[in-house]
């Protein structure tokens, strides 16, 4: 063993050294009792308690506990210590939030944009006091942007949810996505919901100012464009313009339902 | 489906002497092949494995209510006690078809493979997902054992017995997953939760849709059932009755004597 190196079972933390110990307090342990620490003091305080009256000298006769009695006693304190462990477990992993928590929450970019009128949007100045859930994707998509969004609508029309969210779909194909496309397409789900484009260009600035993966159109070998990888995220924004959690794909409406309410709370 | 094709025509063709397939027996046996075909098969077997809790229900019903009943009455009774005899499978099949144990297994297989870790474990791949269909075509067989079984010493004799079994084995305990389904706040299975839209129906009313079809879906099978089981029950006792009489009064007209010496359900 190496010579800075602590032995065993000794106590890492800061420690008096022995000139500094008061030697008095120190309780002599009968090294033949074998059992120590809690029993031992136990035992010590019964005795001076016996000394002093408090309690009857003469004890009363210890009932024999049957077989069954000691399992369903010990079966009782295993389970009782199985909850209490699980249910610390539960409350150490559980966060604020059912969706990814961002260590350090960014402030919204707000890049200006076209939405579905062909008017200008800026994505916070426009949406100020509500929560924004940003979305990367386009009209085509055979799975991923259908079901977020789908999810969504759903969520938001359940009784008690928030008013003030807004969700903004930012197309990543604006070729194809034309104002009326994604007014067609994203009226399947609400008609609350706010579709966003602009140039190629400013698309993948916007999704580097959000931190996004950029979208990239997947070619075949035959040069054919095929589907459109992108960011399955949904960004979600509290009204005090914090980006504090992230829903990646696939987010079920339990976690939607949880969150949503305490986003729309921080101002 | 070809397990189950193939095999059956060639105990036809191994028939022993005397022995044949009825017609309504080969007919039943085709329905239940159609039938399974229709519940496999594109669009509902696909719908049901990864788009709709709805379309799975319906595999269900359709395995459980209409394959599983329609496969047992076209099978005839040498064909099922060469198969039984075969795979040494007779007493276990006796002791499955008990009322209780048929019961019991049906309703826990429901209840086991309608389960949130079931579904969206089983239904992620191909296998789980035969194996979840094999398993409610098992269940399904087992549950109409005691009403329709091919052996007539492993069926139920008693009319009042067989009409309470459907009750309560049918009739009763799948209303509670299904009302389940249809109460609960959330989608329960993620598989169709997450799974893309069909014709704009949403999760939750997709899976109301799904509870609605466990709960009433079977309802024309086990009262239709009930109805004839009553029917025939008030058949036999009158005709029982008849016979009685006559046996009293050998002077009176012998009305429906004839019915008292055949089984209804043969």
């Amino acid at each position: 063993m190496a010579l800075d190196e602590a032995p065993p079972n000794s106590y890492s933390g800061p420690m008096k050294s022995s000139s500094q110990r008061p030697a008095s307090i120190s309780f002599a342990v009968s090294s033949k009792r074998p059992y120590g620490g809690v029993a031992q003091l136990v035992e010590r305080f019964g005795r001076i308690e016996e000394a002093r009256g408090s309690i009857p000298l003469t004890s009363t006769p210890v009932r024999k506990i049957s077989a069954w009695s000691r399992f369903g006693r010990s079966g009782l304190s295993a389970l009782f210590l199985l909850l209490m462990i699980s249910g610390c477990a539960d409350t150490a992993d559980e966060g604020v939030f059912a969706g990814l928590e961002v260590d350090q929450p960014q402030i919204m970019p707000d890049p200006v944009l076209t939405d579905t009128q062909g008017q200008p949007f800026a994505m916070r100045a426009d949406t100020t006091g509500a929560v924004r859930l940003v979305y990367f994707g386009f009209t085509t998509c055979p799975d991923i942007c259908p079901v977020h969004l789908s999810q969504l609508s759903d969520v938001l029309a359940r009784p008690g949810m928030p008013p003030n969210i807004k969700v903004l779909f930012v197309t990543v194909d604006p070729d194809t996505d034309t104002p009326q496309a994604m007014r067609a397409f994203l009226d399947q789900f609400s008609t609350d919901f706010i579709g966003l484009t602009g140039t190629e260009e400013m698309l993948i600035d916007v999704q580097r100012q959000f931190s996004a993966l950029i979208a990239t159109s997947a070619v075949d070998e035959n040069g054919e464009v095929g589907d459109i990888g992108h960011d399955g995220r949904v960004f979600a924004f509290a009204p005090d313009d914090l980006g504090r959690t992230q829903y990646p794909h696939p987010t079920r409406q339990t976690t939607w339902t949880r969150d949503l309410p305490i986003l729309a709370t921080l101002r | 489906m070809f397990c189950l094709i193939i095999p059956y025509f060639l105990f036809q063709r191994r028939a022993p002497k005397g022995h044949t397939v009825g017609k309504s027996q080969n007919r039943f046996f085709i329905g239940a092949m159609f039938l399974l075909w229709l519940a496999t098969d594109w669009p509902l077997g696909l719908l049901g494995a990864s788009y709709l809790a709805s379309a799975h229900m319906l595999q269900f019903l359709i395995y459980t209510m209409a394959v599983a009943p329609l496969l047992l009455l076209g099978v005839p009774e040498w064909m099922a006690r060469r198969i039984a005899g075969r795979l040494r499978l007779y007493r276990f099949l006796g002791r499955c078809a008990k009322p209780v144990a048929a019961g019991v297994i049906f309703n826990g297989i429901l209840i086991f493979s309608h389960s949130p870790w079931a579904v969206d474990t089983f239904r992620a791949s191909q296998f789980g997902s035969f194996g979840m269909d094999l398993l409610w075509l098992v269940g399904g067989l087992l549950v109409w054992a005691p009403l329709l079984s091919p052996i007539p010493e492993h069926r139920m004799t008693s009319y009042p017995g067989r009409m309470a079994y459907l009750f309560l084995s049918l009739g009763v305990i799948p209303a509670v997953p299904g009302g389940f389904l249809t109460f609960a706040t959330f989608p329960l299975y993620a598989t169709y939760e997450l799974a893309p839209r069909v014709h704009g129906l949403g999760a939750t009313t997709d899976q109301q849709l799904a509870g609605l079809v466990m709960k009433l879906g079977g309802i024309p099978v086990v009262w239709g059932t009930i109805v004839a089981l009553m029917y025939r029950w008030s058949e036999l006792s009158r005709a029982e009755g008849a016979e009685a009489r006559q046996l009293n009064n050998p002077g009176l007209p012998s009305e429906n004597f004839h019915q008292s010496n055949t089984d209804p359900d043969q």
